[in-house]
């Protein structure tokens, strides 16, 4: 059976994914939030713009910065999601192989606001191209900002960065244990993967584009 | 009985909007990591960016509400964004002691202090900037006054060793 995008998509927004009698979701071990992307973006571009006026030299240590908060989210986000029972239920029985792993997750991803991912080519172990369409990120950015000079999206950017480490860096498919170690093995190892956003509607493009790649170590 | 109102969502786009604003899923580890970034990152002036953010989020999404079905009266368009405000898994908000001329409010329990604490444990000063924002945005719009002229700020916190999350909103 292959991943069936539309099934996972509709039952995931089907979860009903609201607050409990608490006020909180917690959902795949973790807790969620359904946020305002109005929020992440204004800090994330905030604090971004606010480095770069003061020291322009620094655009690339604070682009790091926010890289790196996305390869927090895509580890424990990700990663808490592929070793879930939920997950167990609705995506493993549509899992032939380790790539419908990245596939299965994008189809996840899918419902959870971030815009709308597409696989367009994954090397196994190698390398993985992936679109956005409406990316909460690039969309937000262009209501407040100029056309950007350069990518913007680096929740997405990192994330996907974080979710091909997940499959074929850290073996999700074993369920180890999402430990802060494992978190430094896995992101630390001279042969990890990281993305770069070729093309990005933040600049003009027609939709997102992520090229996630081994460093060459 | 709810004032909450569920989001509206467009599937084929992976969109989803309340009030007209974009909402996104993120867990408490991405939502506590960012926040330290930024407060790591620009230190005094953090608090300013994380709650003037909060801020205009909840009043644009709540101003959106309010023209596509407003409240009955200010109290219950306080209801409206304490109702939302726990169904989109930030805690449950407090606000009995909220009026035209701002107030205390308590959350229990805080997504923000709960998730800190469970990844770093206790720290030296209150966590909640989006809460403080998200009550000022709160005020504003159900008011109808002008951000400018509200301020809001947590006064004890959970993950600062207090027994519960409480916030001040004051307006000029």
């Amino acid at each position: 059976m292959a991943i069936d995008e539309r099934v996972i998509v509709e039952a995931v927004s089907g979860m009903s994914l609201a607050g409990n009698e608490e006020g909180l979701i917690p959902a795949f071990g973790l807790y969620l939030t359904n946020h305002y992307a109005d929020f992440y973006n204004r800090i994330s571009f905030g604090v971004l713009g606010a480095l770069v006026r003061e020291n322009p030299e620094l655009t690339e240590d604070a682009i790091a910065l926010l890289t790196e908060a996305a390869h927090v989210c895509a580890f424990h986000t990700f990663g808490g999601i592929m070793v879930s029972v939920e997950w167990d239920a609705l995506v493993q029985p549509m899992i032939d192989s380790r790539e419908d792993w990245v596939r299965g997750m994008v189809a996840v991803v899918n419902a959870l606001g971030w815009g709308r991912f597409r696989v367009a080519e994954l090397v196994p172990g190698e390398r993985l191209v992936a679109t956005v369409s409406d990316s909460y990120e690039a969309s937000g950015y262009l209501e407040s900002y100029p056309r950007a000079d350069g990518p913007r999206c680096f929740l997405a950017n990192g994330g996907m960065a974080g979710l091909m480490n997940l499959v074929y860096q850290g073996d999700i498919t074993r369920r180890p244990s999402l430990t802060e170690e494992l978190y430094r093995e896995v992101f630390g190892h001279p042969r990890s993967f990281r993305s770069r956003e070729r093309l990005c509607a933040a600049k003009g493009d027609s939709h997102c584009e992520f090229i996630v790649e081994r460093m060459q170590g | 009985m709810s004032f909450h109102q569920a989001p509206k969502a467009d599937l084929e786009r992976g969109v989803s909007t309340l009030g007209g604003r974009r909402l996104v899923f993120h867990c408490h580890h991405y939502n506590v990591f960012l926040q330290r970034t930024i407060e790591d990152a620009l230190q005094e002036r953090a608090p300013g960016l994380l709650v003037a953010a909060g801020m205009e989020a909840a009043r644009a999404m709540l101003q959106g509400l309010e023209a596509e079905a407003a409240s009955a009266s200010p109290a219950e368009a306080l209801r409206r964004a304490a109702d939302t405000f726990a169904a989109q898994g930030f805690g449950r908000l407090d606000v009995g002691l909220l009026g035209a001329g701002g107030g205390e409010v308590t959350v229990a329990p805080s997504h923000y202090a709960v998730g800190w604490v469970s990844r770093w444990g206790k720290r030296p000063t209150p966590a909640c900037f989006f809460v403080a924002g998200f009550l000022g945005g709160v005020v504003a719009a159900a008011y109808r006054l002008a951000p400018e002229r509200i301020t809001s700020r947590e006064c004890t916190c959970v993950a600062a060793g207090d027994e519960r999350c409480s916030f001040r909103v004051e307006v000029w």
